[in-house]
């Protein structure tokens, strides 16, 4: 198990760095800076600003100084390391740097503003997301062949089809404008959670149903459940003592998967829902050039999945120790 | 194991993967045949403030004024627009879904839509074929060291949320967009090669699954002791059994791609206007929804349109891998 960590977190590392030097190179050699979008800026002033956010440094020297806790301020520019007294943050040491669009906060500020709410509607749509897959999925094994089980098949398939943005407008125009329920969009309390997080599980919850019913499927057919059955047990505790632990091993291998799903597809449901996450924050800022904006978000998503993954695969062996011994 | 006639008939058997696959076929003729059709066109703006409800085709079949106004069009598009003319002539179809804000009619524009999805699921479908293939052969055939190496990097690669890495990219692509189209690349094509560059990560885990197995088969083993060469080897036994495998990703990647451009097209950084596509429309139908009247066909068809051909498209995919593998029916 050690090794298998261990393992991970060099594969994690080297990943990390080749997305944050590839995009860090890339967006440093862009030839438009941030500062000339709207109107020219006095010449003395954009000189001012692109010395304050050191965009006047040679590439290596910046990406040294965006990456770790180094001393590169503009006396020790000159050479590397500087002189210790002052030593600056990177993303080593949890700083991303000043945001280049919005001026007077940084990358950090930012996230700390807007990363919970995207973690809390994350967190609803995969409760949501895990209580209705995993009762569709066990529902439609336990019917087999009958029409429930084929309306809740079809149903999936077209969730797993649909867009979640089609998800959001149909739930909208039911849930908020011809019965008005709940608000249309916004940030605030529990009621601006529902139809966003609804939606942002709904392919997700799809994906889980089939999932939970293909493993139910399988452990039903296998022998211990037989002999449970045989032995006289009640049909319930048949399956839910014995069957479902075997059928949530697959859907826990898919939680990762789900987690970078539900992250990704939060762009667009807090877009739509105009709700202040870190996800709108992030398309925005690819579309405003916000390059250490875009950057920040991007490594602390990277990061998040990365320890899900492996969270889940830890999780996974626990549950179902032939895998190690299968890689071992 | 080659999708030969036995295959083909079990596809056949299955009856809803059949009338899927019809369906696909008539999308595709559809969009392929658009300049052909007497639509009106996608672009046509009226002044009007108000979208235009559907009216069905029972009630008003077809209506004059078609003006053949030059949407960017390629030349082969062009000239089919003027056969469609030349048959046509003025003639229309009224507005069976009904026509955006703007007066344009949201068949015209659901149809030349479906344009840019096909080219979406081409490109994805090529850069699987072209780099998945390749790179699972590679991983399986060339020994533990190369496999390990690749299939690392594939993990890794797919550990990553991967779509926020393309949005950085098209991001930064944007900045050289003057520079790219004086050399005549266009920003859909940029979009079309970014999309590709996501697509083709499960197709080569796939096949490296089953080349690994081949690997061991006593065919091969038969014609290594017969002196076939590796290239030989590859080519002539190991391909084609991949082949089954092959399909059965491109079933899966395609319709994931699509939603991918959909998604980067709702969000502003795919496909832009005058171009259209599914997920264009998605968006102008989001932003029409409002309290005061709700304009429901602008959400309506694009959702009918994207649901129905990834509908298809799965349960086609679905439909193939049980008549390429009957064991694992039902298994998915």
């Amino acid at each position: 198990m050690i090794r298998f960590l261990a393992g991970r977190c060099l594969g994690f590392a080297l990943t990390l760095a080749a997305v944050v030097l590839v995009s860090f190179v890339l967006m440093r050699a862009v030839r438009g800076g941030p500062f000339d979008a709207e109107r020219r800026l006095d010449p003395a002033i954009e000189r001012n600003l692109r010395a304050r956010y050191h965009l006047d440094w040679p590439v290596h020297l910046q990406l040294l100084q965006y990456v770790g806790p180094l001393n590169l301020d503009e006396r020790g520019a000159r050479f590397l390391g500087g002189d210790g007294s002052r030593v600056l943050g990177g993303v080593l040491a949890g700083d991303f740097g000043p945001s280049l669009r919005y001026r007077d906060q940084t990358v950090g500020d930012i996230l700390a503003q807007s990363l919970p709410v995207s973690l809390a509607l994350g967190c609803a749509a995969l409760l949501w997301a895990l209580t209705f897959g995993l009762l569709a999925g066990v529902v439609s094994a336990v019917r087999r062949g009958t029409r429930t089980d084929l309306a809740l098949r079809f149903l999936a398939t077209a969730l797993v089809a649909l867009p979640n943005f089609v998800v959001a407008s149909a739930l909208v125009i039911l849930l908020a404008f011809l019965w008005p329920l709940l608000p249309v969009a916004g940030w605030g309390s529990w009621r601006h959670l529902v139809l966003p997080s609804l939606a942002l599980g709904a392919p997700v919850g799809a994906h889980v149903a089939r999932i939970a019913r293909t493993g139910m499927l399988e452990t039903l057919s296998q022998d211990f459940v037989r002999a449970a059955r045989g032995k006289g047990m009640p049909e319930r505790i048949v399956l839910l003592r014995h069957a479902l632990p075997g059928a949530l091993v697959p859907v826990a291998s898919y939680l990762g998967p789900a987690a970078a799903g539900v992250l990704t597809g939060s762009l667009v449901i807090e877009r739509i829902f105009a709700i202040p996450g870190a996800g709108s924050h992030f398309v925005n800022s690819a579309l405003n050039r916000d390059y250490t904006l875009a950057m920040g978000v991007t490594i602390v998503y990277c990061v998040l999945v990365y320890a899900l993954n492996t969270g889940v695969d830890v999780l996974h062996r626990v549950l179902d120790p032939r895998i190690a011994r299968e890689s071992a | 194991m080659i999708p030969g006639g036995e295959t083909w008939r079990r596809f056949r058997r299955d009856r809803a993967a059949w009338i899927a696959f019809l369906f696909l076929a008539v999308v595709l003729a559809g969009s392929l045949a658009a300049p052909l059709l007497p639509l009106p066109s996608p672009s046509a703006i009226a002044l009007q403030d108000e979208p235009i409800p559907p009216v069905p085709p029972w009630k008003e079949l077809v209506r004059p004024g078609f003006r053949a106004d030059p949407w960017g069009l390629s030349a082969l598009d062009l000239r089919l627009v003027s056969v469609r003319q030349s048959i046509f002539g003025e003639l229309q179809t009224a507005p069976w879904l009904g026509t955006d804000a703007k007066g344009r009619d949201l068949l015209a524009r659901v149809v030349w839509g479906s344009r840019t999805s096909i080219l979406a699921a081409l490109a994805a479908a090529l850069a699987s074929l072209a780099i998945g293939v390749a790179w699972g052969l590679g991983a399986g055939f060339a020994g533990r060291k190369v496999d390990e190496a690749l299939m690392r990097t594939v993990d890794a690669l797919q550990s990553l949320p991967f779509l926020f890495l393309v949005i950085f990219l098209i991001g930064i692509v944007n900045e050289y967009r003057s520079e790219l189209e004086a050399r005549g690349i266009g920003r859909e094509t940029v979009f079309y090669l970014v999309l590709g560059a996501v697509a083709w990560l499960p197709m080569a885990r796939m096949v490296r699954a089953q080349v690994l197995g081949l690997r061991r088969s006593a065919f091969v083993e038969a014609a290594r002791v017969a002196g076939a060469s590796t290239p030989r080897i590859l080519a002539a036994h190991v391909l084609p059994n991949v082949l089954p495998v092959v399909l059965v990703a491109l079933s899966l990647t395609i319709p994931t791609v699509m939603l991918y451009e959909a998604f980067l097209s709702f969000l502003g950084l795919g496909i832009e206007p005058p171009q259209v596509s599914w997920g264009i429309l998605a968006a102008d139908g989001t932003e029409a929804i409002n309290p005061v009247r709700i304009a429901w066909w602008l959400v309506l068809a694009p959702a009918l349109a994207m649901g129905s051909v990834l509908f298809a498209l799965n349960v086609v995919g679905d439909g193939l891998r049980d008549a390429i593998d009957p064991r694992l029916r039902g298994r998915t």
